[in-house]
């Protein structure tokens, strides 16, 4: 309800392949923070956050396309800009979902 | 004075963000599916000349191709 009032959200995200890949007005996007999964909306706080690797997710209306990230931070600014800034981001249907399974068993015996 | 801020677990293994952070985007690299996964890698191959200079002048260059992978 909130984002009729706000400047809207907008969001550049650069990853080290392309420079700025998009920029954009959107509604809100979910970050994959150290912290956890954290929500920015416009009117966020200024924050700068580290990512652990994970899922973020950009809502434009009733449109949400997911991304894996690598690693990297979002820096929020007072002014509802988000900068996203990752070394890979991959949309998730490019993901092999048996060779990440497969390399976890390798990674996960490697350890033990 | 001590440091505020406990040391993250990457710098605490010996390495920087930045090689932490390249390590955690091969291994992402390498999990893509077909066409995106040999474009990523092959993107990440450098090759270079790299040469010692003593007293002034360059030693003979050595040639290495190196793909992400350590």
């Amino acid at each position: 309800m909130f984002l009729f009032l706000q400047p809207p959200l907008t969001r550049s995200h650069r990853t080290v392949r392309r420079g700025i890949v998009r920029r954009y007005e959107v509604d809100m996007v979910i970050v994959p923070a150290t912290t956890g999964q954290m929500g920015v909306l416009p009117g966020h706080v200024a924050t700068i956050a580290e990512f652990k690797p994970g899922v973020l997710s950009v809502h434009e209306g009733s449109e949400t396309t997911k991304y894996f990230v690598s690693s990297g931070f979002v820096f929020i600014h007072a002014n509802s800009f988000a900068d996203i800034i990752t070394v890979k981001a991959v949309p998730l249907d490019r993901i092999n979902a048996n060779l990440v399974q497969k390399r976890l068993v390798d990674f996960t015996q490697k350890l033990s | 004075m001590a440091s505020n801020a406990a040391v993250p677990f990457w710098r605490a293994a010996g390495m920087t963000y930045i090689t932490y952070s390249n390590i955690c985007a091969n291994l992402v690299r390498n999990c893509l599916k077909e066409p995106y996964k040999t474009d990523a890698l092959s993107r990440e191959k450098v090759h270079f000349s790299i040469s010692k200079w003593t007293d002034g002048k360059p030693e003979k260059p050595t040639l290495r191709t190196d793909s992400p992978e350590e």
